[in-house]
């Protein structure tokens, strides 16, 4: 018999927040009924959707106000003009960063890529031509075709790998950049529906999250200028 | 530590945390004109409450706490006076999406699915998914027991799915 789940208890699930028991019965009744499966995977994109509408909201969010003692009293700038959401929004959440809490593959990728030191990558013997022919055989099985994938600026291609989380094949494709730091382009597919690239600092590395109807990208690793403009030039491709 | 200089703590602080304070002011009054107002009140307040900040501790939740009570105290009541707060969510003056990118929902629904969720809902939505709360320290925040704060997130992720459900229904209806 398949086991109903109210939606506290998914949403537990889906924040991490389930006690290990009843996670443990909602990733079997997803593995063993499709109608739940497809139920667990709309409440999930749901909150993806939230965390898109709140990460554009950021997109409009004005200067914050001069404070300095200097300015003797608070000068109030007023609303930031309009900026085109994207990459962009990064660049006026003080820091540079936004706080959205990031899915877990990602952050699985994250606390994998925070390891690599330039020794992981230098020691990669692909040419780049084997690492594309590896790529090309790979990327079937995550159902995506990545023949378009061009050579990303500042980065040297090392190598192509397949990972996996939570059952699913999670591609990675490993780079270095100018100074041998690596850098990785992960892969996964995911029918979340499609989001603006969003930059975070993940694990102390920089990190740009995009995602297509199909998949969700996730590159991380280097400095945050490299993979500002490797993410671009990927997703333009993808 | 002295008062100056927890201060100038808060006074460096802020300008990094200003615009995830903005956002949280207007998912609270569900308007711009009315989050800015309480963000602009809450650097304010905490400017002048600089004393009771500890250093160390994160600045981003003191603000948070801050601007709800102030919110709740204050604030709200003005603004349904004035009529701009807690507005019907046609009128929210959210922001377009970036163009070009291809959603499976009409561009404009990624904000309204944030827009048409009730306040509560949508300020917890906001601590717990995006800002990382866990739903203990959200409901600490929020001054409600951990079940509302399960039953909201709940109800806020129902709410939405069924609205996404419904847009892709429709636009396949449309093509």
């Amino acid at each position: 018999m398949v086991e109903r789940f109210t939606d506290e208890e998914i949403s537990a699930f889906l924040d991490g927040e389930a006690d290990p028991a009843l996670a443990v019965r909602i990733a079997a009744a997803r593995d063993a009924d499709p109608d739940f499966a497809a139920d667990l995977a709309a409440m999930e994109a749901a909150g993806a959707h939230l965390v898109a509408g709140f990460d554009a909201l950021m997109a409009d969010a004005p200067d914050a106000p001069d404070l300095s003692p200097a300015a003797g009293r608070i000068a109030w700038r007023g609303m930031a003009a309009g900026f085109a959401a994207g990459i962009a929004v990064a660049a006026i959440a003080g820091a540079g960063w936004l706080y959205s809490r990031p899915p877990a593959w990602e952050r699985y990728v994250a606390a994998y890529q925070a390891l690599y030191v330039p020794a992981t990558v230098a020691g990669a013997d692909l040419t780049p031509d084997a690492a594309r022919a590896r790529i090309a055989e790979l990327a079937p099985e995550l159902g995506i075709d990545l023949s378009a994938l061009p050579d990303l600026p500042g980065l040297n291609l090392r190598r192509a790998q397949m990972l996996g989380h939570d059952g699913q094949p999670l591609l990675q494709i490993a780079y270095a950049d100018a100074e041998g730091r690596p850098v990785a382009l992960c892969i996964i597919a995911r029918a979340g529906g499609a989001s603006a690239p969003v930059m975070r600092e993940m694990e102390g590395l920089p990190a740009v999250a995009w995602a297509t109807d199909a998949h969700a990208f996730l590159l991380i690793g280097g400095t945050a200028e490299t993979v500002q403009k490797a993410a671009k030039v990927a997703r333009a491709a993808l | 530590m002295r008062w100056g200089a927890r201060k100038n703590a808060v006074r460096a602080g802020i300008g990094a945390v200003y615009p995830r304070l903005w956002r949280f002011c207007v998912s609270l009054a569900g308007d711009r004109a009315a989050g800015e107002d309480l963000a602009q009140a809450t650097v304010l307040r905490a400017l002048e409450q600089a004393a009771k900040f500890q250093p160390g501790t994160h600045l981003d939740r003191w603000l948070f706490v801050m601007a709800r009570r102030l919110w709740l105290n204050e604030l709200r009541h003005r603004a349904v006076r004035k009529g701009t707060g807690l507005r019907p969510v046609e009128e929210l003056d959210l922001p377009d999406p970036a163009p070009g990118i291809e959603t499976h929902i009409f561009a404009s629904e990624v904000f309204d699915v944030v827009t048409a969720l009730p306040e509560a809902q949508r300020v917890t939505a906001l601590l717990v998914l995006v800002e990382g709360y866990s739903y203990a320290e959200a409901a600490e925040a929020l001054d409600i027991p951990v079940g509302t704060v399960m039953s909201r997130i709940a109800a806020a992720r129902r709410s939405v799915a069924a609205r996404v459900g419904d847009a892709q229904e429709a636009g396949r209806k449309v093509r």
